[in-house]
């Protein structure tokens, strides 16, 4: 095993360093002026723009930029970026705690609400709930995660007033305020967010594991524990439930990047204060030196969730143990 | 009923800034009230010269921040009484060429320091500073400042011309010497200090929560009036339906520009008012001049003034305006916002010609359907025009749809390049465009006109003049109304002149509608710094709201 | 085949016809008629599904836009597919430098989140038509196919019934054709109908970010992004839409199940 990890892990690295490579290629050929966000509308004489383009560093070739970025990492240094005028570091520092609490959350509810369901409509098909579960997944996830927030915070937040309409917290709650009130305050301002984004995803794990128990549940030694006698629950906890994990684990893997996707549009909705918005933004103003820096900090991130997942593969089923 | 409305605002707007007015005197029974804004991106960075150059980074800053001096109610922004005194208590003409300022004794930094002649120094020596990028258009005709006392300083400039005192006096926001001369110029917005700046405005820096909001609380010790608004919160909501809907949910006081579609929503909540105020705001379709592969040549198509005409004429832009900003809209002839009223306006014609009309027009310049495909051609070429914007902007999008319906309509094959805003910049810097959409928060100075669309201009790599459009006409009757003791007759001669040659389809230029909750009293919103006096509103007693207490 | 599965196939035949024939019948969706009075009118005779803020007629746009839609969403689904399937079972029937190599390569594909991948990609490129956008759309969707294939051809390799042809001296490539790849498509299929959904979403959110596609018809996606202002004045703006777009993901979904039970008639 530990040498196994130890190979995983390298890979991982190489991995996460090619598509680093590519990004910061495909970063440097994109069309566009970065300095339009530094200089909005005003003119700007060459000595100025020849200042700004080397204090940005976008004035450099591939290779320049490709060795900077090296060093930068060793030091802890990602540059500046562009749109903020602060270091990237501290901008994505800034932004990271949010989306990983919308996240985390969605990822929570998704692999137990969402997983309890599926295995639930695998065990009851055929029946009027079932139907209703399926066109429940398909139109959940037919439905674009934008369009649900909106719908969302048009009833909860503007007719009904129940909820408040965007935000992470409200800026209105004192610096110094008892924990509770502003534990109540986060919770509040999650609801909504955490609704469209699990609406929008749920239907993956439900739909994956309900195959995936169909699967197990056509197998020899399934049918052999219902011969037996055993009720359909036990079987499905005792006989189903781990086998049927694979898939699970495989999708796990995914699940970064799909929440990270997700993000984009429901933080924007919501103008929740999170890494989605701030890289769409980033890219669209050709911060170059901001989607380095986030682009780095996602794919460490996805290789490690990749990296576990793998693990947990191996924990799952023991047959690959061997390869 | 609407223009009653902004005939009140217009007369209530004079005196809304000198400083012993009634509504500060009644101040004296405490600070309270608290006013939550929508501003669409962060302001990590809330300090003038060395911050972002956006609207909504100077509705933070200029709170934080005084001016020498801040335009009075005319918006004229010609001649030495131009301005109303601010962070300067008085200013002098020494001669054609130089202004002597004073620096009021009374005004301190929020950490007690006082203001002097050092911090103006230090600030001008930032802004020529070629890392800073100051708009060179304002620091150009300035020769120099020179520190006379420890308040006082003699500003030279390069020539004489009649908005001086407006140009350094607007523009100049001193920053604090002593906090910032020990930081590197690249130093500046990663430094602790814009983190948490230190300015000398009726309102202090509080806190940022990033993505989130900025936070500022009343200057108790403001030395032009203590503020009768003790929190200020500017919350960072980039989606504008995300905007509308916190207005309608009460949890934000302001919304400006208010759609026409969302009023009758606006005006369902009883606690919510719509008031208009003037604006800055032009929208129009520019027309590139000059070819896009060599801009030495003439644009084929647009480069023909009968064509620019009836491309102008096919559109009904009183429609389209109504449609976009409601009812009280009003399509300019040249580039002129509401707020340059005092320059008689040149109106353009709010309906569109009849397609016949347009058609013979472009027939006559040699644009007919010669192959029957419903298209305009001339010499095999095919009429077509692209209208590029950045993707980022809803009411251009809105604009250059309606653009594109009417001029295909008329044969004209218009197509959309809607596009992220540095790839615009890339292409409108490098002249590849047909039709720029732009949409312009014009400067106070009818000045800023050389920026844009004068020769001089269309020379330069980096100008604001992306079109390239130079007309000699023009540029004189320009330079005449600058230099002239009263330049109104001129820069209305020049803007005819403009209407005449149309260089753009002037689309609107609007009123801002705003929408704010009504236990707000003695509200005054500016046209070109909104919230200027937003530290004179005060709280009706007896509507506060827990927020404001 | 089952009732549902003939909804499914009714649905797409619905969906189909109005993709194919709309256009011809409905008017241009770029018309804006009368701007002044005609803006956000609710359905009525003169326009069946209403008309927009632009006064443009809303069944047409749709009708131009199913074409759009369904073209992006089906060229994306196949790219996707077949390039997923075949890295998919290649990488998981394992022993060869390839099938190491793809395996990396999936990981690394999966390792960034694809809006963004799509993001970098589409700036770096720059705005492109339908059929391309398409395309490219695919091309970043297989990673997650072939990982799904390759896990359950990992997992079947070790199946009783696999084992035992192999036992039986097929060789090893007609195993993995006949026996493993069967098997193995069947949650591919699943998420490849789920992937019809993905693309027209994909596109929305695109356009969205303003790097959608150079289409002068509307797609779906734009349209429901539209809409968002008008939502309280002229909901029909959404459901529209919405509507089309929940029926083209459920009619490729029933379609996927039954398809998955025709491969696989043994499981339930």
């Amino acid at each position: 095993m530990t040498g196994w990890l130890a190979r995983r892990s390298v890979d991982a690295v190489i991995s996460a360093a090619v598509a680093i490579l590519l990004l910061v290629a495909l970063v440097h050929i994109m069309p566009g002026d970065p300095l339009a966000v530094i200089l909005g509308d005003r003119p700007a004489d060459a000595a100025t723009v020849a200042r700004l383009r080397e204090r940005y560093g976008i004035d450099r070739s591939l290779p320049q930029a490709l060795g900077d970025f090296a060093r930068g990492v060793v030091r802890g240094d990602l540059g500046i970026a562009l749109s903020e005028q602060r270091p990237v570091t501290t901008v994505l520092s800034d932004h990271v705690g949010p989306t990983l609490l919308l996240g985390s959350l969605t990822l929570l509810i998704n692999f137990t609400v969402g997983l309890a369901l599926g295995l639930w409509w695998a065990l009851h098909p055929e029946t009027l709930r079932s139907r209703v579960m399926s066109a429940a997944t398909v139109v959940g996830y037919a439905l674009p995660t934008f369009a649900i927030g909106m719908v969302l915070v048009w009833i909860f937040a503007v007719q009904l007033g129940w909820l408040p309409a965007a935000g992470s917290s409200d800026p209105l709650l004192a610096a110094d305020a008892p924990l509770s009130r502003v534990l109540l305050d986060r919770l509040a301002h999650l609801v909504l967010p955490l609704a469209a984004m699990v609406t929008a995803t749920i239907a993956v794990p439900i739909r994956q594991q309900r195959s995936a128990a169909l699967a197990v549940a056509a197998q020899p030694w399934v049918r052999a524990a219902r011969a037996r006698g055993l009720s359909p629950a036990v079987v499905a906890w005792r006989h189903c439930w781990r086998p049927a994990l694979t898939p699970i684990v495989t999708l796990l893997g995914l699940w970064l990047p799909m929440l990270v996707s997700g993000a984009v549009l429901v933080e924007s909705v919501f103008a929740w204060p999170g890494l989605g918005t701030l890289l769409a933004e980033a890219t669209l103003n050709r911060d170059v030196p901001l989607v380095i820096g986030a682009g780095l900090l996602l794919v460490v991130a996805v290789q490690l969730g990749s990296l576990l997942a793998d693990v947990l593969y191996r924990i799952v089923d023991p047959a690959q143990r061997e390869l | 009923m609407i223009q009653r409305i902004i005939l009140a605002c217009l007369l209530g707007i004079s005196g809304a800034l000198t400083p012993a007015t009634s509504a500060c005197a009644q101040a004296s029974t405490g600070i309270r009230g608290t006013v939550v804004l929508a501003i669409p991106a962060d302001v990590s960075v809330p300090v003038p010269v060395v911050g972002l150059p956006y609207t909504h980074v100077a509705d933070v800053t200029d709170q934080l921040f005084l001016r020498l001096g801040f335009l009075k109610s005319s918006f004229r922004t010609v001649g030495d009484e131009a301005l109303t005194p601010m962070l300067a208590r008085s200013w002098r003409r020494v001669d054609s060429l130089t202004l002597a300022f004073e620096l009021d004794p009374r005004a301190t930094w929020h950490d007690g320091a006082p203001v002097t002649t050092h911090d103006v120094m230090f600030t001008w020596r930032l802004m020529v500073n070629p890392a800073v990028g100051t708009d060179h258009t304002v620091i150009e005709p300035i020769a120099g400042i020179d520190s006379t006392g420890a308040r006082t300083f003699r500003v030279r400039f390069r020539r004489t011309f009649a908005e001086q005192l407006y140009l350094i006096g607007f523009n100049l926001q001193p920053l604090p010497a002593h906090l910032l001369e020990r930081i590197a110029v690249d130093s500046i917005t990663t430094s602790g200090y814009a983190a948490q700046p230190v300015g000398n405005g009726p309102f202090r820096f509080e806190r940022r929560v990033p993505g989130e909001f900025v936070e500022l609380r009343a200057n108790s010790a403001f030395f032009l009036g203590t503020p009768t608004i003790g929190r200020v919160v500017f919350r960072v909501i980039p989606d504008p339906a995300a905007r509308l809907n916190l207005l309608l949910s009460g949890e934000l006081d302001v919304l400006e520009y208010v759609p026409p579609t969302a009023m009758p929503q606006v005006r369902a909540k009883r606690d919510l008012r719509v008031v208009t105020f003037m604006s800055n705001l032009v929208l129009y379709g520019r027309f590139n001049t000059r070819a896009a592969d060599d801009t030495a040549r003439a644009h084929p198509v647009l480069g023909d003034r009968a064509v620019r005409e009836a491309l102008v004429s096919a559109l009904d832009r009183g429609v389209m305006a109504q449609r976009i900003y409601g009812r009280n809209a009003s399509v300019p002839g040249a580039v002129q916002s509401v707020s340059w009223s005092w320059i008689r306006p040149v109106r353009g014609t709010a309906g569109a010609a009849s397609r016949a009309k347009v058609r013979a027009a472009l027939a006559n310049a040699g644009w007919r359907d010669r192959d029957g495909d419903g298209i305009l051609d001339r010499n095999g070429v095919p009429l077509r025009v692209g209208i590029l914007y950045p993707q980022t902007s809803a009411v251009r999008n809105d604009f250059a749809l309606q653009m594109q319906a009417m001029w295909r309509a008329v044969g004209i094959d218009a197509h959309l390049e809607r596009l992220p805003g540095p790839v615009v910049a890339e292409r409108l810097n490098a002249g590849r465009f047909d039709v720029e959409m732009g949409s312009v928060n014009q400067d106070a100075s009818p000045m800023s006109l050389t920026q844009s669309w004068s020769c001089a201009s269309a020379r330069e790599a980096r100008s604001s003049n992306k079109a390239r459009w130079c007309n000699p006409e023009f540029d004189r009757l320009l330079a005449n109304a600058m230099i002239d003791k009263d330049p109104v007759p001129g820069y209305r001669a020049a803007l005819a002149h403009m209407a005449r040659e149309t260089p753009a389809a002037f689309l609107a230029a609007p009123y801002n509608n705003i929408a704010l909750h009504s236990r707000f009293e003695n509200v005054q919103v500016w046209p070109v710094k909104s919230w200027t006096s937003l530290w004179q509103w005060r709280v009706r007693r007896g509507a506060e709201l827990p927020r404001d207490r | 085949m089952t009732r549902t599965a003939w909804g499914g196939a009714a649905l797409a035949a619905i969906l189909l016809g109005l993709a194919v024939v709309g256009p011809w019948i409905a008017p241009d969706p770029l018309v804006m008629d009368n701007l002044a009075t005609g803006a956000l009118l609710p359905p009525s005779s003169a326009h069946l599904l209403g008309t927009d803020q632009h006064s443009r007629d809303v069944f047409s746009r749709l009708a131009h836009g199913a074409t759009v839609s369904l073209t992006v969403a089906v060229v994306a689904v196949l790219v996707a597919l077949v390039i997923g399937a075949t890295v998919g079972v290649i990488a998981g029937a394992g022993g060869t430098v390839l099938a190491a190599s793809l395996r990396r390569i999936t990981d690394l594909a999966l390792a960034l989140p694809r809006i963004v991948v799509l993001m970098v990609l589409l700036a770096a490129i720059g705005t492109l038509p339908p059929l391309t956008f398409a395309m490219v759309i695919g091309a970043t969707g297989w990673p997650a196919i072939a990982r799904l294939v390759r896990g359950e051809t990992l997992r079947l390799r070790r199946a009783e019934y696999v084992v035992a042809a192999r036992a039986l001296g097929a060789p090893s490539p007609r195993v993995l054709w006949r026996e493993v790849l069967p098997g193995a498509l069947a949650p591919a299929l699943v998420a490849a109908t789920l992937g019809v959904a993905d693309a027209i979403l994909l596109e929305a959110g695109l356009s969205f970010l303003g790097l959608g596609m150079v289409s002068p018809a509307p797609s779906w996606g734009g349209m429901i992004l539209e809409s968002r202002d008008y939502l309280h004045v002229a909901p029909w703006l959404l459901l529209v839409p919405v509507t089309a777009l929940v029926a083209a993901t459920s009619s490729a979904t029933l379609m996927g199940e039954a398809l998955r039970r025709f491969l696989q008639p043994d499981t339930p």
